[in-house]
């Protein structure tokens, strides 16, 4: 089976300007700081009166899927997938600390409602009235590539003809005080953000082309290998190797970081019309290697 | 028609006990477990629950793990029911496999244990990341003879196990691995507990299913794996199958963040999904394994679902969430072994406690065990907060 897809739609908020372009993308500082995440104006995308009770990754989620489908002139998609590492941080901090500070008595269930994961996908879905196949990956750092892989299936099993692909995390005051504690962030500036694709099994208005991909959590060179020549490919067909290093200086560290990283392989690849990306990714869990061409590469 | 999964290998720890041997003991016997909390710290101890009656320190040493290495119980158990699994499919250790976890809490009673001590007291620290659900995934990966080469984690609330199972079948049709374990695990917590009880969707008596009297679920425990291949591979290798994963479907309500819609849109779509990828008519289907939470809400429109998909051809219909409380994550992955462990028994078990027809339902659940009934095809079901539906059907190994 081919595991492979066109994406038609790709955006993101993000500590950068709301879904603004690569050529306008600028680093962020260095060290250990936290740039949280520019906001769009939520009115235009999420009626105020159900935004007042979402959370902010709620509210990116639903704004930037709703950028992405209006790109591509999709008012609902068949489906959607959703990849998040840490799921809704502040709301379930919120119902935690409520439980741990006030005890287990007359606790107020609307944090807790709103705290699974699944609530990013569910939102959209009944934000677009979207019945169709809806589904969540949470494997921390590959939240993305779960959704992504999992969007790949859909499409070649001809069940669906496009699927949104939403990828969200969000940081709290304390879980960065935890983590800037537990120094794993050493050295990048800690941020936030939601990415949104949309991605379909034909070629007809696509910048960018997924080939296929594959993630591992050892053997890195063999897996990657036997990926390209799977596809009649070798790394010498390559033209450019983007790694985590080279899009967070522009969107920070986040568990769903790499769904940033995708978006400026698509953005590249629109720019260029043709060529091949590799993606690669590497966290202590495992690595991920996302292969994706130009809409002209042979 | 998809072309069917073979499910070589499973595995289950949950109220109902550990291993295949002792759940099917007890859901014959009719023996049902759910009482009162025993393990959990907990000001709400007298909610009835169906715990898995072990206390960590036990778990442990079934999972033969250090007792210095902090280890989330859901972890532990899903620890249990792995290893069940690819013991009892008979993989050659080493064998290059993917690990597809369902769950929601992931290391959430390590969270809540020492929450304020995080970022208070290097000590705790590092015990941040056990929260994530890949890193409590990961602990399990570890623990197998198998060599998992891939994990991945989904988490769509109570369905969440079987999409797992769901995405490992993908998984198998891609090609990608020759072997999948799939399922899902889950541990009570506070949180949890809390987050249903502030809900008053739980049951302060042992739950009812489908009973009009209902007042509620009861929260649950566990984890359960199954060992998935191709047919041919399975064959290949000599394997014993133990039944068919022959259709899934997967669907969303998208009617209320916590509420089904009354005439279960997104049940019957998953269903309906999941009978056409089979190749089956509503028909065919001898049992459904229902989601039968006991709430009022899910109960009543899972109910009318299955009268709309099924009209005047109702198969036997029960929940076994009254042995088992409803393990949310991990509900679909026990669910899914009880249903194997029906259709190669020929059984189907009685939905407990249940007295008075639901007046907005025109059928009752099965209220005696069945034995030596012909089940060929099992529909099982699983629905979560946020309308993520999701329905996996189970075929007999043996043609008849």
């Amino acid at each position: 089976m081919k595991n492979k897809a066109y994406i038609i739609a790709a955006s993101a908020i993000s500590a950068q300007e709301p879904f603004s372009r690569m050529e306008d993308f600028a680093a962020l500082p260095a060290e250990g700081v936290f740039v949280p995440c520019k906001d769009p104006d939520f009115k235009q995308y999420i009626n105020p009166m159900a935004g007042r009770r979402m959370s902010g990754i709620l509210k990116r989620s639903i704004a930037v899927s709703k950028h992405a489908l209006s790109e591509c002139v999709i008012a609902c998609p068949d489906a959607i997938i959703t990849g998040t590492g840490n799921g809704c941080v502040s709301d379930t901090e919120a119902f935690l600390s409520k439980m741990v500070e006030d005890g287990e008595s007359m606790l107020n269930p609307s944090k807790f409602i709103c705290s699974t994961p699944n609530t990013i996908g569910s939102q959209i879905a009944i934000s677009l009235g979207c019945k169709g196949f809806n589904s969540t990956h949470v494997n921390d750092r590959f939240a993305m590539e779960g959704a992504l892989q999992d969007c790949l299936f859909l499409l070649q099993k001809g069940s669906v003809k496009n699927v949104l692909l939403c990828t969200a995390d969000q940081m709290t005051e304390g879980l960065y005080r935890m983590l800037n504690v537990e120094g794993l962030w050493k050295g990048i500036p800690v941020s936030e953000g939601a990415c949104a694709f949309v991605l379909s099994s034909s070629p007809e208005g696509a910048f960018a082309v997924v080939e296929d991909m594959v993630q591992t959590r050892s053997n890195p060179e063999w897996e990657l290998d036997r990926m390209l020549s799977s596809n009649g490919l070798n790394r010498d067909d390559i033209d450019l190797t983007i790694t985590p290093e080279d899009y967070k200086k522009y969107c920070g560290e986040f568990l769903s970081a790499s769904a940033f990283g995708l978006l400026c392989c698509c953005q590249t690849l629109k720019n260029n019309g043709a060529g091949r990306i590799l993606l690669s990714g590497e966290s202590s869990r495992g690595y991920s290697y996302i292969l994706l061409s130009g809409i002209c590469t042979n | 028609m998809q072309r069917p999964i073979a499910i070589t290998g499973a595995g289950i720890i949950s109220a109902l006990g550990i291993g295949l041997e002792q759940t099917l003991g007890n859901l014959v016997d009719g023996v049902c477990p759910i009482g009162p909390i025993r393990h959990l710290q907990t000001g709400h101890s007298g909610l009835p629950c169906g715990e898995v009656d072990l206390s960590d320190s036990q778990l442990y040493d079934l999972c033969r793990e250090d007792k210095e290495r902090v280890i989330p119980r859901s972890s532990l158990l899903g620890i249990v029911a792995a290893r069940q699994a690819e013991e009892d499919a008979g993989v050659v250790p080493g064998t290059r496999v993917a690990l597809i976890n369902g769950t929601t809490v992931g290391g959430m009673d390590i969270t809540e244990r020492y929450f304020n001590l995080f970022g208070n007291n290097p000590d705790y620290n590092s015990l941040i990341k056990l929260h994530l659900d890949g890193v409590t995934t990961d602990i399990i990966a570890d623990a197998l003879s198998c060599s998992v080469a891939y994990t991945d984690v989904i988490s769509t609330a109570c369905s969440a196990a079987a999409n797992a199972i769901a995405f490992g079948a993908e998984l198998i049709l891609s090609g990608k691995y020759d072997v999948v374990i799939a399922g899902g695990t889950e541990c009570l917590t506070k949180f949890h507990l809390n987050g249903f009880n502030s809900l008053m969707i739980l049951d302060s008596n042992p739950c009812r299913p489908f009973d009009a009297s209902r007042k509620g679920l009861n929260l649950g425990e566990g984890a359960a794996f199954l060992v998935m291949e191709s047919k041919e591979h399975a064959e290949m290798r000599g394997a014993r199958i133990r039944a068919l994963l022959s259709g899934w479907g997967n669907a969303c309500d998208a009617y209320h963040q916590t509420a089904s819609s009354p005439d279960g849109r997104g049940a019957i779509c998953a269903m309906q999904a999941a009978l056409d990828m089979a190749g089956l008519k509503p028909s065919d289907i001898n049992y459904v394994n229902a989601h039968g939470t006991g709430t009022e809400n899910n109960d009543l429109s899972e109910g009318v679902a299955l009268m709309t998909l099924f009209g005047d051809k109702m198969p036997y219909v029960g929940s076994t969430k009254c042995f088992t409380g409803h393990a949310t994550s991990a509900a679909g992955a026990l669910e899914a072994v009880i249903s194997i462990l029906c259709l190669q028994n020929r059984f189907v078990p009685a939905n407990l406690r249940f007295e008075t027809k639901d007046p907005g339902l025109n059928f009752c659940p099965v209220t005696e065990n069945l034995m030596d009934v012909e089940l060929r095809h099992v529909m099982s079901n699983s629905f979560g907060f946020g309308g993520n539906d999701s329905s996996l059907i189970f075929s007999s190994a043996c043609p008849i």
